[in-house]
């Protein structure tokens, strides 16, 4: 299983090395994609509207959302895409299984996922300003975040296998899930990381208050 | 001796359509079964059946014993090559894709980097082991893909349409190669719409059509069979008419120099009795293609 790992974890790294384009891409996009819904809320709030610490709430709910989209829709969209190319047939040939070897996949290809992720957070906190403190805790609700979007992305990578082409659906699930997360964060994160505050393992820094604030 | 593939009564159905209907193969080491039909027949659901692919209905697959089904380990005695499939990652190299896939067969990642080499060699594609797929030929995808299936050291390999779209040269390298690992003992389960590639390479063959197998047995019974009770008879000139009609009666057809004779071997000395002294070029058994045995078993269905 070890070696299964590694080669998986290689072959993630190759892409990535092979094609920055398409990590870059995925950066600028996602980048592009949060200024658009910050730059938006604040013209819907208006000009004298004050966001102080809910940009850094806004950010981490973002990420957070991101992480769930991509650790749930990689498998699904993986799995169409093998299926259009023609290597799926190959990778359901391992001994292993498909659910192990999909496990091993999804695991090796979360370093290269992390580091999109980061490099998202990176772009975003130059760009806003704002600033994000993360605590080896934090790993926990992450790790919960991830275990759910994999459990999910097997749901809808066993659709994408029955029906073929998920894009639709993912596309639906996507509004779904950005709804749902926006939803959670505002609750539930805020309730964790009032928890995590308290305990003193963790918190949401602000970003410091400009004068007049 | 040992099957290395034994399937006894597969069903598969998908909705109201019938797709594979009480089929039983089975292949010994060293053996090279042509399965044959024509498009829509169930080949493409019967393969993936036998590779734990697609479940069946009813009936039962056993890889060396084991149910590919119930035991994914089955699986290591399988290699495939499935037609219509890139069967390898376009964006890693052809080395890369060699452990890749010889690891997940459940090769260690050492094993299967010393394998993969062995493998370039055997094909052949040292100089190109560097080089990502996408910028292989079609014939140098083609021998990757077996490689891939070979790395893991399968009993079994599963080759659909093994040399569909390649150039003739490469075609041949192919059917070589296929030649060489059935000499080595491999069971080689071979579909292919190119008949004349199959009665070259298979030892065996069944014709599959409407789901159901309508013809198995050795290629070369088979042929034999289908040639029936023929006989070319050439002479060294054509025969008079007046002749000729006479010897129509004993079963001699065409226009010479060149007849056919339809009869048993008794009738076939009568004609060649009344066709004394005429000079006698060539009298050989008719013999038949396998493309004539298909048209005529799948016609008949």
């Amino acid at each position: 299983m070890l070696d299964l790992f590694w080669v998986e974890f290689k072959r993630s790294w190759l892409y990535l090395r092979r094609y920055p384009s398409e990590f870059v891409g995925a950066v600028v996009t996602l980048s592009i994609l949060f200024l658009l819904l910050f730059l938006g809320a604040r013209f819907l709030a208006g000009p004298s509207a004050e966001f102080g610490e809910r940009t850094e709430a806004l950010l981490a709910g973002f990420l957070l959302w991101t992480l769930t989209l991509f650790s749930y829709s990689s498998l699904s969209f993986g799995l169409s895409e093998e299926a259009q190319t023609g290597t799926l047939e190959q990778v359901f040939l391992t001994p292993y299984g498909p659910v192990p070897l999909l496990l091993v996949r999804n695991l090796a290809g979360l370093g290269t996922q992390l580091l999109l992720m980061g490099s998202i957070a990176l772009v975003l906190l130059l760009i806003t300003g704002a600033r994000l403190s993360f605590t080896p805790l934090l790993l926990l609700p992450i790790t919960t975040v991830l275990l759910g979007g994999y459990g999910l992305g097997f749901a809808m990578a066993s659709l994408a296998l029955l029906f073929k082409r998920v894009q639709q659906l993912l596309g639906i699930s996507w509004v779904l899930a950005s709804f749902c997360s926006y939803f959670c964060c505002s609750t539930h994160l805020k309730a964790a990381a009032g928890w995590l505050s308290s305990a003193t393992l963790c918190r949401w820094s602000p970003a410091p208050t400009s004068p007049g604030k | 001796m040992t099957a290395v593939l034994e399937a006894t009564g597969l069903h598969k159905r998908f909705g109201k359509l019938v797709a594979v209907e009480e089929v039983s193969l089975h292949l010994a080491p060293g053996e090279v079964l042509a399965f044959l039909g024509p498009n829509g027949a169930g080949k493409t659901t019967t393969i993936k059946m036998l590779a734990g692919l697609l479940f069946p209905d009813q009936g039962q697959v056993r890889l060396m014993g084991k149910d590919p089904h119930r035991d994914p380990w089955a699986l290591r005695h399988l290699g495939a090559v499935l037609e219509g499939n890139r069967n390898v990652y376009w964006r890693m190299t052809a080395q890369e894709n060699l452990v890749y896939f010889g690891v997940a067969r459940g090769l260690r990642f050492a094993e299967a980097s010393r394998r993969a080499q062995n493998i370039l060699e055997q094909l052949g594609l040292v100089e190109k082991s560097r080089t990502e797929v996408r910028h292989l030929s079609r014939g140098m995808q083609q021998k990757l893909s077996l490689g891939v299936a070979l790395m893991h050291h399968p009993e079994l390999l599963l080759l659909d349409e093994p040399t569909l779209g390649l150039d003739v040269e490469s075609a041949l390298r192919v059917e070589e190669m296929v030649r060489g690992l059935a000499r080595e003992g491999k069971a080689i389960l071979l579909t292919t719409h190119q008949l004349e590639v199959a009665q070259r390479l298979a030892s065996r063959l069944a014709i599959i059509q409407r789901g159901k197998i309508l013809l198995e047995g050795r290629t070369t019974e088979v042929l034999g069979r289908f040639a029936g009770e023929h006989y070319v008879v050439e002479l060294e000139t054509p025969l008079p008419p007046e002749r000729l009609a006479s010897l129509r009666a004993l079963g001699l057809e065409g226009e010479g120099p060149s007849y056919v004779y339809h009869g048993d071997g008794e009738g076939l000395w009568r004609l060649l009795e009344a066709l004394k002294p005429w000079p006698l070029k060539k009298v050989a058994r008719a013999e038949t293609d396998l493309l004539e045995v298909f048209l005529k078993v799948v016609g008949r269905a």
